[in-house]
């Protein structure tokens, strides 16, 4: 999935800023239905990266298969 | 000296005598052992001298020995150099010690070491066989302390004049600081510590922590840092922040921190400090210009998994935050479409309704026209037989009528009729035909 990719370079700063400004967004009600899906996904995609960082899983994972 | 030369100094009141190179040159003088010379020395110095004096110096060198004496070295610098000056054996005997030693530290929270500058009440002692000594008797911890007061406050005056004071302070640890550079001593505990509760954070944080050995007390403790800072220094872009962490105890020292050097350095560092040197008592200048200063290393370790958990709740609270409004968004959709289908369906319906209700009229509409037509149709030909009955000439014949022709032209048509004319009657039974006698105009 090519939104996955971008996840790579994105500082803690700028993912929270990104699900910032889609919850305003939302708020303002600026974001028809269609768009609805793309935004919350977007939004899951974000917190499952940050999660996974926070956690190192992330790292661990790509280390053991650094290590293959 | 070798042994060719000799040289020894008598001092007499009245004569003097040299003697060198081995000739020996004999005169009946007086003379003194050395033993009485000291004795001379040490009553010389008994009746110029008080029986004790304050006294301002550093201790040079400082050792415990048995019993429980204490014996110094005391000196003399120039102010701000190492330059020494002045020196000078001490001693402190040991039921003064224990009484000394404990008031000192008592005051001063430290006890007596090497460096530290004192305000001691000496007495001059002479010994035949040590020489001169001083005889520590009392020292004022008061002293001590506003000398060490005195000294941090130049320093903290110092860090601000140069402008570094609050460097550290404007930096900004990043919202996440995952990779953390600790600058300690790996076998202390206060780095165990810091670790256990870094590692067995209950939400499974992941943390890079580096970890930069130093001395962290004595004397090459602030050198020792130093270097380590430059170390760090040259690949800052690896960290997100520093942390310099130590273990308490029951009497720490924490003289490295507050010296120039080190502080100096600290506030200068491109990525922000945070320190837990483990102290109970004063902040120490290293702490002052860090940009932050926690109490122990499990405070830092828990102020770093704090930022992880502050972030992570704020990601969360995003999130219910834009899954709500998009449900109650969907949920409002969905009910207007539901409205519309009803909506619609109920029109639909009622439109149905009354096409079929208007189909019906339609269709009895038609059925009794054509009900009313067919009866109107069938009366009119009703009638026209009644009418048709009263021209039939059968009917006018069964009346008594007759129909007459005159030379064949029509009765009523005939426009003369003469005597002699033939006419014919036909009526019900019988066809007459007859000679006209007489006829006359009707005129009414």
């Amino acid at each position: 999935m090519n939104k996955e990719e971008n996840l790579d370079h994105l500082s803690y700063e700028e993912a929270i800023l990104e699900l910032q400004s889609i919850a305003e967004e939302i708020e303002e009600e600026e974001i028809s239905i269609d768009a609805l899906e793309g935004k919350v996904k977007r939004s899951l995609a974000l917190i499952r990266y940050c999660k996974e960082r926070l956690r190192g899983t992330e790292k661990a994972i790509r280390d053991i298969f650094e290590e293959e | 000296m070798t042994d060719n030369q000799k040289c020894i100094t008598y001092f007499f009141t009245e004569c003097r005598i040299v003697l060198r190179f081995g000739h020996t040159i004999s005169i009946i003088m007086q003379h003194l052992t050395l033993f009485e010379l000291n004795e001379l020395i040490k009553a010389a110095l008994s009746e110029k001298l008080e029986p004790s004096y304050w006294v301002i110096a550093e201790i040079g060198e400082l050792r415990m020995a048995q019993k429980g004496h204490c014996y110094l070295e005391l000196v003399d610098k120039v102010e701000q150099s190492n330059d020494i000056v002045a020196k000078s054996r001490a001693n402190i005997w040991s039921y003064a010690y224990r009484n000394i030693s404990g008031w000192f530290e008592a005051v001063t929270g430290r006890q007596l070491q090497v460096g530290m500058r004192i305000l001691a009440n000496v007495q001059v002692q002479f010994h035949s066989l040590y020489g001169m000594s001083l005889n520590i008797r009392d020292i004022d911890p008061n002293y001590t302390l506003g000398e060490r007061q005195r000294q941090r406050q130049a320093t903290i005056e110092r860090l601000k004049s140069d402008g570094v004071f609050e460097m550290n302070k404007a930096l900004t640890i990043p919202l996440v600081p995952q990779r953390v550079v600790v600058i300690s001593s790996a076998g202390a505990a206060g780095y165990g510590d810091f670790m256990n509760h870094i590692e067995g954070n209950e939400y499974g944080y992941q943390l890079n922590i580096e970890l930069c050995n130093s001395l962290m007390q004595g004397n090459d403790a602030a050198n020792s840092i130093i270097a380590t800072l430059h170390q760090i220094n040259n690949r800052y872009k690896n960290y997100d922040a520093v942390v310099i962490i130590r273990g308490g105890g029951a009497q720490v020292d924490l003289d490295c921190f507050d010296n120039y050097d080190l502080c100096t350095h600290l506030a200068q560092m491109p990525l922000p400090v945070i320190t837990g040197i483990g102290h109970e008592r004063d902040e120490t200048i290293a702490d002052m210009v860090a940009h932050t200063k926690m109490k122990t290393p499990t405070a830092v370790a828990d102020f770093l998994i704090g930022r992880f958990v502050a972030y992570e709740t704020k990601m969360m609270d995003n999130l219910h935050f834009i899954s709500r409004v998009a449900d109650r968004m969907i949920g409002n959709q969905t009910q207007q479409l539901s409205l519309y289908e009803k909506s619609i369906g109920l029109q639909g319906k009622s439109k149905l309704k009354s096409a079929a209700l208007e189909l019906e009229n339609l269709q009895e509409l038609v059925k009794r026209s054509c009900k009313q037509q067919l009866k109107d149709k069938f009366q009119f030909l009703l009638h026209r037989e009644k009418e048709l009955k009263f021209v039939d000439p059968d009917f006018l014949f069964e009346k008594g009528y007759s129909f007459t022709t005159i030379n064949g032209i029509p009765l009523h048509k005939a426009r003369q009729i003469n005597h002699g004319d033939e006419m014919n009657t036909i009526g019900k039974e019988f066809a007459i035909v007859s000679k006209i006698i007489k006829a006359e105009k009707r005129d009414e």
